[in-house]
């Protein structure tokens, strides 16, 4: 096992980093990750707001271990092995709530109260004397909280939570994901490693190749990277004052049509204004802007003004905060667009055993007004993503995933040959991976 | 074959699509995918003649599909020049499009 990993490590060549496309497709990494990453590293198991109630329950699913997340009680969640300590029956599946608030085995009907603790084994006199609770209370799984998100970690001795976590909180703190919902939930069975899906989201490289269509009113050239601790992020460092498309398309301010790239740029987030919005919308498109102002400036400020009419409490962000994209990466596996007030994240978990299969979660969140009922999210499984059609710009990343993964079994490759730049996140990624593959 | 707004006009040769010929007369034409019919954005606009070209085959239509739903082309017939093959003459919209060498002699300003 130790040689396979060595032979797979990120190599350097050139100066440069390559990672063994093996690291993606062979089953004997994917089995050292199975053994020494997931069951170490703290991951995110769930939403604190799909187990709202004391006794509500959800089955997390890494691999091939179950995981229970159990809300105890208003303030306390807690995890354990979702495995019967009798004769290792699974305990719950899916999402529900444990009726009188107790866990109870199907098999044998031993009982546990919400926080593990044994209530009854069932004929208990047929046992030794010496038997005592805790030999039999259920396994406990860390839990650590940030942003509304639950992280488990199956490893008792693991780094603690807030070390994990890093600088993280404090970095992405204005974006108070701890008041975001879900606005919807889907989880997506892709073929393709787990890598490959976190791969596709971790860097704004590829736009030029797989989303061409975007370059005529979006610049791709302006991210910069950054890792913070075992995670990374990317975006742009200050929002765009200009309306001009993909510098790779070489044209100047004469060269292009101002009222089309504002056409398409109210296009990508249509859904955000409302019809007086649009009314306002409609009036720049035809008169341009007023006096002594730009485009892009009156467009902004229209969709800031939209962003509040939503109920987004923007206080103490700046214009420039408010308006600027960015990408999170969490290590190891939820990464996505980010921007005040809403989220789109995914989560790139193994499909059991398969060095081939993902399930990939994708989470929409938004900040819900403050005081709103939010209805729980309806959670949507698609077994093959061609059955939906998920807009253009998700189309093209899901359609490619399957590429990048036939592609990588060629004998002929030779592993990927990453841009140190714009795709330095995916070189840390896979560097951060090691330091838990050779613990 | 004129393109507006800068006025350049092209000599195109027959089964040539607008883009080629452009390239071969030494402009520059907006395109990253170099007329693979998948960025669009080399399209033009027609304004009118729209029977001045061949029908667009299966790729270009497929792209084509793309401008659906494009508010900005509410109406506006659109054509990819890196397939589009014009039959006779007439008249487009594209931005963008200049000669590369020597430096363009003229050039119209901005609409507005």
């Amino acid at each position: 096992m130790t040689s396979s990993k060595d032979d797979l490590s990120v190599r350097e060549q050139s100066g440069m980093a390559v990672v063994p496309g093996a690291r993606y497709t062979s089953q004997a990494f994917f089995d050292l990750e199975m053994d020494r990453l997931w069951p170490r590293v703290w991951q995110v198991a769930c939403r604190e707001e799909e187990v709202p109630q004391a006794g509500d329950f959800l089955e997390y699913i890494i691999g091939d271990q179950s995981i229970l997340v159990v809300r105890s009680d208003a303030e306390t969640i807690r995890a354990f092995f979702n495995a019967c300590p009798h004769r290792g029956t699974r305990l719950a599946s899916g999402t529900g709530s444990f009726m009188t608030s107790e866990i109870r085995c199907r098999y044998h009907a031993w009982r546990w109260n919400l926080d593990g603790e044994t209530v009854e084994v069932v004929d208990r006199h047929d046992f030794p004397t010496g038997l005592c609770d805790d030999d039999v209370r259920l396994g406990e799984v860390k839990v650590g909280r940030w942003g509304g998100f639950v992280f488990v970690n199956m490893d008792p001795g693991c780094e603690p939570f807030e070390s994990f976590l890093g600088a993280i909180p404090e970095v992405f703190a204005s974006y108070r994901f701890e008041d975001m919902r879900f606005r919807s939930y889907r989880t997506i069975v892709f073929e393709c490693n787990w890598k490959t899906a976190v791969d596709a989201f971790n860097e704004g490289y590829h736009p030029q190749g797989l989303h061409p269509q975007m370059l005529t009113w979006y610049d791709d050239t302006r991210f910069v990277y950054a890792q913070a601790g075992r995670h990374s992020l990317y975006g742009e460092e200050h929002a765009r004052q200009e309306m001009g498309p993909s510098p790779r398309l070489g044209l100047s301010p004469e060269d292009y049509d101002e009222a089309e790239l504002l056409a398409d740029r109210i296009d990508a987030v249509s859904g955000l204004f409302s019809r007086s919005d649009r009314r306002l919308l409609e009036e720049l498109q035809r008169n341009g802007p007023p006096a002594g102002k730009t485009t892009i400036e009156v467009f902004n400020e229209i969709r800031i003004r939209a962003m509040r009419d939503r109920g987004y409490d923007l206080t103490g962000l700046t214009d420039d905060q408010i308006l600027r994209n960015g990408t999170m990466h969490i290590f190891p596996n939820l990464l996505g667009p980010i921007v005040h007030g809403n989220a789109t994240l995914y989560r790139a978990r193994p499909n059991g055993l398969d060095p081939d299969s993902t399930l990939l979660d994708y989470w929409a969140l938004e900040w819900a007004p403050e005081g709103a009922e939010v209805p729980p999210v309806e959670r949507k499984f698609y077994e093959d993503w061609t059955t939906k059609d998920w807009g253009l710009i998700n189309n093209q990343d899901f359609g490619n995933l399957v590429e990048v993964t036939r592609g990588m079994k060629s004998r002929g490759y030779r592993g990927a040959l990453l841009n140190p730049v714009q795709e330095a996140n995916i070189i840390h990624h896979h560097r951060v991976i090691d330091q838990y593959l050779a613990g | 074959m004129r393109v507006e707004p800068t006025g350049v006009s092209l000599a195109v040769r027959r089964g040539e699509t607008l883009m080629a010929a452009a390239e071969r007369l030494g402009y520059r034409w907006p395109t990253i995918c170099h007329g693979q019919a998948v960025c669009t954005a080399c399209h033009v606009v027609l304004t009118r003649d729209t029977e001045a070209f061949e029908p667009a085959g299966p790729r270009e239509q497929a792209a084509l599909r793309l401008f659906e739903g494009r508010s900005y082309f509410d109406g506006k017939i659109v054509r990819l020049a890196c397939q589009a093959r014009p039959v006779a003459d007439t008249t487009v919209t594209k931005r963008g499009v200049r000669a590369i060498e020597p430096r363009p002699e003229r050039r119209s300003p901005p609409d507005r």
